[in-house]
């Protein structure tokens, strides 16, 4: 089921059920619409056949082995990887930055609806995935990034090299691999023979999991 | 022959794709293609052949990524890599060899971590092996920011003699991945020098055609076309181009026919498009083409046109006779600034002039620094103001686009110094009609001197288009008789095709109620031609003169704007404070304006430290309590604060009115978001705070090196330091920064926060202590400098 997209603002703005007067929740819902305008979200993936190789899942075509250690809780036995990054652009990371230096609060509110948009895109990107491959009987395993459980931040550099990101779609990450533009995913999406096979997102298993604002536990 | 004296007589035609080439003989996506022309240099040197013998005359060196950021990986640098590629190209006997220069690898300031200055470092290495290798010309190519082909092209033509030809890469909706258009981009480009502009990559022929309709518009100089073959289809996996070579060849030839003169292709095309390319152009010469001209300035994302609309300039970014912004130019705070730019673009300003002249700065490295931080988040152009030469061109060269240039006069020594400048960056220069013996009496003889400023000027290869004409303003209270001789004169320089600027402000001087006789001689400038007016945008005199003039000239089509504007006056000037609110309620609610109106009552009968001591202090205090309990979140704790902060404003600026130094600071402390990290809304948050409760905050910015911190802590004297990291990966940055400051003897403590951290990276980067959020940073605040 999908969260409702501002209740999920809302989330990530850190409200736990604290009272919100109308022009706040009025203030949150144009900042909404405000980064629907300006973001220019983008989005590609790439599909690769997986090959066990010793203790490592190898990416036909692709010479990268991804060491099952790191992945293996997410694609025990899928047949192909989806490799996708997604990002809404150099626009909403200025207007944020503007708004700063005019009204924090709404900068804030316009950071957490580029946050709540750039998951729905990759939703968005996920479902189009989904539809393109049950057509061909495999079935999409849950979304899981770099930086996330055991999955390494530095992996995002490969995947972004996989995908000609910066060419495809804009996105590259800094030396510390920081993904720039700031509002930006890179994500894996195990393709499975069967729905049964296909792992379920699970923050319990994350490290990061007591210091999350974005944690469904 | 050089190349540079066919272009414009004869098509060009370039090659096509080299990683197409590769990938059909086998090379995957795992191998960097520039390594190849150390490992397999025949199968470039085929490649490039098959090309020269489908008609090719300009073949493009595999050396697109040969830049040391995407090299690294593969331990290799940019002379060995470079230097192969261009040899292997030689080999293909072709005419010329263009050394290929495309992107870093990473984005630049203010989105990356790639300072403009590393970037030119970076394209230096590539640029001075290319020419050393015997390049006939240099190709920048595939480029979504208009900030890295500044650097490169810089770099290119420092550091070499050839000829640079420069594209860019543009969406279906006609900008760049950075939010550049065709317009911005070819205004830009023939300002800075370029043999060649054009687009290349990304869409095919067909869906690149608006662009490349405005790079024709506008560009002053040759326009190149490189497009894919067509937008690929995803097959099994792959990319596979749809477009054939003839309907490519049909495309191009039409494009040629519109007046581009230099063409080839990108991704997915082959030799065979290339063959069709030639066959389909044999015998066809370059269109005559008339670019219309136009005065303009830019920045990445938008293009200010002096002859479409009415411009206003805003005039607040300059410290004369502004207390609070000489303050914090001292004191090295660039928020303040940024504060005020902001609020003038958000009033409608066009152009944001830029001044940061005080006698004990080094204006050159400020007028840098505050150019960057101004265009990271103001989207419209600068013009940089300042009386010394060197100042401008260091802050044009780093400027992200076309600038103006705030001023030459009829002085030969200014001209001699400015002019160069102005020629260099494709800068506008604004030029006062005055020059040794001072400014002339009568309009006849201000266009006297504006004569020898333009014939100064096309000495320089500078066009009138590119000057802005600045006929000065007089004082009406000491030379009254002058200021219609400034009215005469603007018609006049009209008159000659040519745009003009003014101050208004200066009429007013020693004269009561000034706004009243500034908006009335605006709008008799307006009415006597002037383009653009310096002013203060924040005026509502002066925004309400330039609104109406926009609806009499018409360009505010069906007072649409006018309407939307003041329709509704009757209700904006009531906006009456409720009288029963309490302070405490205001600022509770988070109503800034109103919370300024009731300060102000309150100052009336007491003085401003009672008020923040009574009134502001407690009722923040009261706000953060509820937000620490839970029973407000971060947006209502922020909207809070800023209507504090509003309430202080007011009293601040009492303050430095009446020259009181008021109850003084409670503490200094120092913030930055350490190296490599970028993300800054936490730390300013925090920043906002920390002012509210009376500290005085040194904000560094983002991504600063531990070397500045470590500076920043001895020269202000700062006994904490409060650091900030958003990723795991940026956490080592605390830890380097936290032992240089140590090293350095210095005596100060840290507190740490951001997303990544936790008690337990506290003691792992040795900082003293954590806090989870703002208020527990302030409440360690508090606790470290014992204040209440």
């Amino acid at each position: 089921m999908r969260a409702d997209p501002k209740a999920e603002v809302l989330r990530y703005l850190g409200h736990r059920g604290q009272a919100v007067e109308p022009e706040l929740l009025s203030r949150i819902e144009t900042a909404m619409a405000e980064c629907r305008n300006v973001a220019r979200p983008r989005r590609i993936w790439r599909r690769f056949t997986l090959v066990r190789d010793g203790s490592g899942l190898l990416l036909a075509d692709a010479g990268l082995i991804l060491p099952l250690n790191e992945v293996g809780d997410y694609l025990p036995d899928a047949r192909e990887l989806a490799v996708m990054a997604v990002t809404l652009g150099t626009e909403i990371e200025a207007r944020i930055a503007r708004e700063q230096y005019f009204d924090i609060a709404y900068a804030l509110m316009l950071d957490a609806a580029a946050t709540q948009l750039v998951d729905e895109v990759c939703n968005e990107a996920g479902e189009a995935l989904c539809v393109q491959t049950t057509a061909e009987g495999l079935y999409p395993g849950s979304r899981f990034s770099p930086g996330y459980g055991s999955l390494p931040l530095e992996l995002s550099a490969d995947l972004l090299e996989l995908l000609d990101a910066q060419r495809s779609i804009g996105l590259s990450c800094t030396d510390n691999y920081a993904l720039t533009p700031r509002k930006s995913v890179t994500a894996l999406i195990g393709l499975f023979d069967s729905a049964a096979q296909a792992p379920e997102r699970d923050c319990s298993r994350c490290d990061m999991r007591h210091n999350c604002n974005y944690a469904r536990i | 022959m050089n190349i540079r004296e066919r272009l414009g007589k004869e098509i060009i035609i370039f090659d096509g794709a080299m990683g197409t080439m590769l990938q059909a003989r086998g090379f995957g996506p795992g191998i960097l293609p520039e390594v190849i022309n150390l490992e397999s240099p025949g199968v470039i040197t085929d490649i490039h052949a098959a090309y020269v013998k489908a008609g090719a005359m300009v073949v493009t060196a595999n050396t697109f990524g040969a830049g040391a950021l995407k090299l690294r990986p593969a331990g290799q640098t940019p002379d060995k890599v470079v230097t192969a590629g261009i040899e292997c190209a030689k080999k293909s006997g072709a005419q010329y060899v263009a050394l290929d220069i495309g992107p870093l690898g990473q984005l630049m300031e203010p989105f990356g971590a790639i300072r403009f200055e590393e970037a030119y470092e970076l394209f230096r290495e590539q640029v001075v092996a290319g020419a050393l290798a015997g390049a006939d010309l240099i190709l920048i190519e595939t480029m979504s920011s208009l900030y890295e082909v500044k650097a490169a092209l810089l770099a290119a033509k420092e550091n070499s003699d050839l000829p640079v030809f420069c594209t860019m890469s543009f969406e279906a909706d006609g900008r760049s991945f950075m939010g550049c258009d065709g317009v911005a981009a070819a205004v830009t480009l023939s300002g800075l020098g370029v043999d060649a502009l054009g687009a290349n990559c990304s869409l095919g022929p067909a869906a690149l055609r608006p662009v490349v309709d405005e790079l024709l518009r506008y560009g002053r100089v040759p326009v190149m076309v490189q497009p894919n073959a067509g937008i690929p289809e995803m097959r099994g996996g792959t990319a596979v181009y749809i477009t054939t070579p003839a309907e490519f060849a049909v495309e191009m030839f039409d494009m040629v026919r519109a007046g581009v003169s230099i063409v080839g292709g990108c991704c997915g095309t082959t030799p065979e498009f290339v063959a069709a390319m030639k066959s389909a152009l044999d015998g066809t010469l370059p269109q005559e083409r008339h670019v219309q001209p136009y005065t303009a300035c830019t920045c990445e994302t938008g293009t200010v046109f002096f002859d479409r609309r009415t411009t206003v300039i805003g005039e607040r970014l300059n410290p004369t006779g502004k207390r609070r912004l000489q303050e914090a130019l001292r004191s090295g705070d660039m928020n303040y600034l940024l504060g005020e730019a902001v609020a003038q673009a958000e009033a409608g300003s066009d152009v944001l002039d830029l001044n940061v002249g005080l006698p004990e700065l080094d204006e050159p490295v400020v007028l840098t620094r505050a150019t960057k931080e101004v265009q990271a988040i103001c989207q419209i152009p600068l013009q940089l103001d300042s009386a010394d030469p060197a100042a401008i061109e260091a802050a044009a060269r780093v400027y992200n686009g076309k600038p103006i240039i705030n001023s030459v006069n009829g002085k030969q020594a200014v001209m001699d110094a400015i002019f160069p400048i102005a020629k260099k960056y494709g800068a506008l220069v604004v030029c006062l009609t005055l020059d040794e013996n001072g400014i002339p009496a009568t309009a006849q003889a201000r266009v006297e001197v504006l004569n020898k400023i333009v014939a100064e000027a096309a000495k320089y290869g500078i066009e009138p288009n590119d000057l802005l004409v600045d006929c000065l303003t007089l004082t009406a209270s000491a030379q009254q008789d002058q200021v219609a001789e400034t009215l005469r004169a603007i018609e006049i320089v009209r008159g000659m095709g040519m745009h003009t600027v003014l101050g208004v402000s200066n009429v007013s001087f020693g004269l009561p109620q000034r706004e009243i006789l500034n908006a009335a001689f605006l709008a008799a400038a307006f009415g006597a031609g002037l383009s653009a007016a310096i002013i203060n945008p924040l005026s509502e005199k002066y925004r309400e003169t330039v609104d109406a003039f926009r609806v009499i000239t018409g360009e505010d089509r069906s007072a649409a704007r006018y309407t939307e504007r003041y329709a509704g006056q009757s209700a904006v000037t009531s906006k009456a404070v409720d009288a029963d609110a309490s302070l405490d309620d205001l600022i509770r609610q988070g109503r800034r304006d109103e919370t300024a109106v009731k300060v102000r009552a309150l100052l009336e009968n007491m003085s401003g430290l009672d008020v923040i001591d009574s009134y502001i202090i407690p009722a923040l205090s009261k706000v953060g309590e509820r937000f620490e309990k839970g029973e407000i979140f971060l947006p209502q704790l922020m909207q809070a604060a800023q209507a504090a902060q509003s309430g202080f404003t007011v009293i601040r600026d009492r303050i430095v009115c009446s020259d009181q130094t008021g109850g003084g600071p409670k503490g200094k402390i120092l913030l930055a978001t350490v190296h490599g990290d970028i993300h800054d809304i936490g730390k300013n948050i925090v920043r906002l705070l920390l002012e509210n409760y009376g500290y005085d905050v040194v904000d560094l910015g983002k991504d600063v090196p531990p070397s500045e911190i470590v500076k920043a802590v001895g020269e202000h004297g700062i006994r904490l330091v409060g650091l900030s990291a958003l990723m795991t990966t940026t956490v080592g940055s605390m830890t380097d920064t936290i032992a240089a400051t140590r090293t350095a003897g210095h005596d100060c403590s840290f507190i740490v926060g951001g997303a990544v951290m936790s008690e337990r990276y506290r003691e792992l980067v040795g900082a003293d202590y954590y806090a989870k959020d703002a208020m527990e940073g302030i409440a360690l605040a508090k606790r470290f400098f014992g204040t209440p």
